[in-house]
C-alpha cells in the first residue's frame, strides 16, 4: 500500500473522531440542570483533573481499611491472582509466539506480519497494564482487552503451535487435549468468565450480576410500592432499581469514623440483601476523610443501625424503612 | 475491468534487511522478557496486586521457553496433530457433552451447576479436537463456535435480567427506542448517546422486525456476533497468512478467553464496537498488502460504524489503525530500502 494512502486513512479516521466528539453532548442534545459541554471538551477537562491528582499526596495508596471491615478496594486489588492464572497463561503463550515466531516464520509476508502484530500486542498491553500503573485508570484497560484478545489471540495460538510442534507421535493429542484442559478450565470460572455467578468465588471481586428469584421480586416490590422514596443498598442492586427501573437509588456509603451510613436526611428504604454479607457486595467507605469504592461484606450492625423497621421479609432479604434516612 | 483487477493484486517484494536480523531480535526479546519479568516478580514484594502476582512470572516464564525452543532444531511442519481415526470417538463425545450441557442447564431451570461447567469444558475440548483431526474449514469451525454459542447462552439466560450494569440501561433504553419509534428516550435521559446510538437502533430494529424482546434481540444481534465474527476473522486471517491448525487454535483461544466471554454476554455499545473493532482491524490489515481502494474505503467505513456505537472504542480502534499503518511503514522502507 503506498504510505499516502494510510496517512490519508489514518487522517480520516482522527478527523472523523474529533468531528464527532466536538458535536455530541455529553450531557445529551439539551440538558436542563447539567451544563451543556460537548464530549471532548468534557473529557479534556477530565484529564486535566486526573493529572492534578496524581501530583497530588492524597492518593488511594495511603487509605486505611478498618480492621473489622472484610472488603477490599474495588478493581484489580479485589481479585486473587487464580482469577488471573488463565489470562496470564495466554500472555505467556502470547509473547512465546511472538518471540519465536519473529525469527521462525518462513513467507515474507508472515514474517511483517508478526513483527506488526507483536508490535501492536506490546503497544496494547502497554496501554492497559501501564495506564493503570500510572494512575490513568481513566483509560478505561477492561474496554480495551475485547480488542487487544484479537490481535492477542492470533500471537497466543503461534505459542500453542510452537509448544505442541515439541512433542511427537501420539503424545501431540494429548499435549493439546492438556494445554485445552487447562485453559479453559482457568478461564470458565473467573469473573469475566462466569459473571452470572463467578464459579471460583474466593476472591472479594467475583460479583454476581444475576439476580435470585428472592431478590428479583423484592426489587418488583420496591417499584410497585416505593413511590419517590429513595432506594439504598448496595453497589449492583441500586443499579437494577435505577436503569432498569428509573427510581432514584444510591450506593451504600459507609463512614468509618462514625460507623454511620450517609443518605439524605429523610425516609429511605434500605434494601438488605443477604449478598450483603457474601463477601462480593460493593460500597462506598469513607475513612479519615478519604471516600473509595470497595467490594466485600457490610457489617450487619451498619445495615441495622438507627431507628429503622423491617417492612418486607422474603426470609432470605429484607426492605428496612428508615425514617431519617440515615444513621 | 483487468486494469481494476490488476490494481487490487498484492505487491511481492522481497525481504531483507533487518529482517535477516530476526533470529538475534528474538534472542534479545526473550532475554529481557527474563530480566523484565524477574524484575517485576520482586516488585510483588513492594506491591501486592494480583496482577503483579502473574504477569511478570508469565513474562518470565515465556522468556525462559522462548530461548530453549531457539536453541533446540527447528520442527518439522505439523500436518495434523490429531489422527483421523480418533474422529468418531471425538463426535461421539461431542454430542454428547453439548447435549449434556442443554439437558443439564434446562433440566436445572436455566441453573449452571458443576455438571454444566464439567460438560462445557468437553464439549469446548473434543470441539477442539474434531477441528484438529478434520481439514475441512467449516468441520473446523462449526463444533468450538456452536460451544461458544450454548456456553454464552446458559450464562445469559440464567436470571431474570439482562446480567451487568450499563447493559440494563442499554437494552431498557433500546425498548424504549423501539417503542417510541424515536431516539427521545436517549435525549430525555441526558445521554451521551443520543448521536451514538448504533446499538439502540440496531436493538430496537431487530426487536420490532422479530417482534421479541430487546433482551432476546441482543442476544441474536449482538452476543451471538461477537462469539462469530471475530473468530471466523482470526481464524481466517491466521489460515491465509500462517496454518491451518494454528488458524484452529486462533479461533479457539478468543472463543474461550473469559473476557470474550464477558463482553458477549454483557450486550452493549462496548461489545458492538468490538464487532465493527474486528472488522475494521481485519480489513486495516488487508490494505496494507494491497492497492485496492475498496478496502481502505471499507477500513474508514467500519470504523464510521464504530463512531456511531461507542466513544471509547472509537479511540482505541483509532489508536490501533494508527499503531497498524505505522508499523506497516515502518517495515515497508525497510523492505524498500534493501
Amino acid at each position: 500500500m503506498k504510505q499516502r494512502q494510510g496517512l490519508l486513512v489514518v487522517a480520516t479516521v482522527w478527523i472523523t473522531l474529533l468531528a464527532h466528539w466536538l458535536t455530541i453532548g455529553y450531557f445529551g442534545p439539551s440538558p436542563t440542570d447539567r451544563p451543556d459541554i460537548d464530549l471532548f471538551s468534557f473529557l479534556v477537562l477530565t484529564v486535566v483533573q486526573t493529572l492534578r491528582g496524581l501530583t497530588s499526596i492524597d492518593s488511594q495508596s495511603s487509605f486505611t481499611i478498618p480492621d473489622y471491615i472484610s472488603a477490599t478496594p474495588s478493581g484489580s486489588a479485589s481479585l486473587t491472582p487464580p482469577h488471573l492464572l488463565g489470562n496470564a497463561g495466554l500472555f505467556a503463550l502470547l509473547c512465546l509466539g511472538g518471540f519465536v515466531w519473529l525469527s521462525r516464520a518462513e513467507t515474507p509476508l508472515s514474517k511483517r506480519l508478526t513483527i506488526i502484530l507483536f508490535s501492536m500486542a506490546v503497544i496494547s498491553f502497554s496501554v492497559v497494564f501501564g495506564g493503570p500503573l500510572g494512575g490513568f485508570g481513566i483509560i478505561y484497560p477492561l474496554r480495551w482487552l475485547p480488542f487487544v484478545y484479537v490481535i492477542g489471540s492470533i500471537l497466543a495460538a503461534l505459542g500453542v503451535t510452537v509448544l505442541v510442534q515439541q512433542s511427537t507421535g501420539s503424545w501431540r493429542t494429548v499435549a493439546v487435549a492438556l494445554i485445552a484442559v487447562m485453559l479453559v478450565t482457568s478461564m470458565i470460572g473467573t469473573n469475566y468468565g462466569s459473571p452470572d455467578d463467578p464459579l471460583y468465588d474466593d476472591a472479594n471481586g467475583a460479583v454476581r450480576y444475576e439476580l435470585t428469584d428472592s431478590e428479583f421480586t423484592l426489587v418488583q416490590h420496591i417499584v410497585q410500592y416505593s413511590g419517590e422514596t429513595t432506594v439504598i443498598g448496595d453497589g449492583h442492586i441500586t443499579v437494577v432499581v435505577e436503569r432498569q427501573y428509573k427510581r432514584p437509588a444510591l450506593t451504600i456509603q459507609y463512614l468509618a469514623d462514625s460507623e454511620s451510613i450517609t443518605g439524605p436526611r429523610e425516609p429511605t428504604l434500605l434494601i438488605d440483601r443477604q449478598y450483603l454479607q457474601s463477601g462480593h457486595a460493593q460500597f462506598i467507605l469513607t475513612n479519615n476523610d478519604q471516600t473509595i469504592p470497595m467490594t466485600g461484606s457490610i457489617p450487619e450492625n451498619v445495615v441495622n443501625c438507627g431507628p429503622n423497621s423491617v417492612v418486607y421479609d422474603s426470609g432470605d432479604d429484607m426492605i428496612r424503612h428508615r425514617p431519617d434516612g440515615w444513621c | 475491468m483487468a486494469s481494476e483487477h490488476r490494481q487490487c493484486q498484492k505487491p511481492t517484494r522481497e525481504l531483507g534487511g533487518m529482517f535477516q536480523r530476526l533470529p538475534s531480535i528474538s534472542v534479545l526479546l526473550s532475554v529481557l522478557a527474563i530480566v523484565v519479568g524477574a524484575g517485576g516478580s520482586i516488585g510483588y514484594l513492594f506491591l501486592s496486586n494480583p496482577y503483579i502476582a502473574v504477569y511478570p512470572p508469565a513474562l518470565f516464564i515465556a522468556g525462559c521457553l522462548s530461548l530453549y525452543l531457539l536453541n533446540t532444531n527447528k520442527p518439522s511442519k505439523i500436518e495434523s496433530l490429531v489422527p483421523k481415526s480418533y474422529r468418531p470417538y471425538l463426535i461421539a463425545a461431542f454430542a454428547l457433552s453439548f447435549v449434556g450441557t442443554s439437558i443439564a442447564y434446562l433440566g436445572a431451570s436455566y441453573d449452571r451447576s458443576l455438571l454444566v461447567y464439567g460438560f462445557t469444558i468437553l464439549a469446548y475440548v473434543s470441539g477442539l479436537l474434531i477441528a484438529l483431526a478434520n481439514s475441512r474449514p467449516f468441520i473446523q469451525i462449526a463444533p468450538i463456535l456452536s460451544t461458544g454459542v450454548l456456553h454464552r447462552f446458559t450464562v445469559f439466560y440464567g436470571g431474570p435480567l439482562v446480567l451487568g450494569n450499563d447493559s440494563i440501561w442499554h437494552t431498557r433504553i433500546a425498548g424504549e427506542v423501539a417503542v417510541s419509534g424515536s431516539l427521545a428516550p436517549l435525549a430525555l435521559e441526558e445521554s451521551k448517546y443520543f448521536l451514538t446510538s448504533f446499538y439502540h437502533i440496531l436493538v430496537a430494529t431487530g426487536s420490532m422486525i422479530m417482534d421479541i424482546s430487546p433482551r432476546h434481540t441482543s442476544f441474536l444481534v449482538i452476543t451471538v456476533p461477537f462469539v462469530i465474527i471475530p473468530a471466523l476473522i482470526i481464524y481466517s486471517f491466521i489460515r491465509r497468512v500462517y496454518t491451518p491448525i494454528t488458524a484452529v487454535f486462533g479461533m479457539f483461544l478468543f472463543v474461550t478467553v473469559d473476557v470474550s466471554v464477558f463482553w458477549s454476554v454483557l450486550p452493549q455499545a462496548t461489545t458492538l464496537g468490538a464487532i465493527f473493532g474486528s472488522l475494521t482491524i481485519i480489513c486495516a490489515f488487508r490494505s496494507m498488502r494491497s492497492d485496492c481502494i475498496t478496502l481502505q474505503v471499507l477500513t474508514v467505513g467500519f470504523f464510521g460504524a464504530i463512531v456511531f456505537t461507542h466513544h471509547a472504542s472509537a479511540f482505541i480502534i483509532a489508536f490501533l489503525i494508527t499503531a497498524a499503518y505505522g508499523l506497516s511503514a515502518v517495515t515497508e522502507r525497510r523492505v524498500s530500502v534493501t
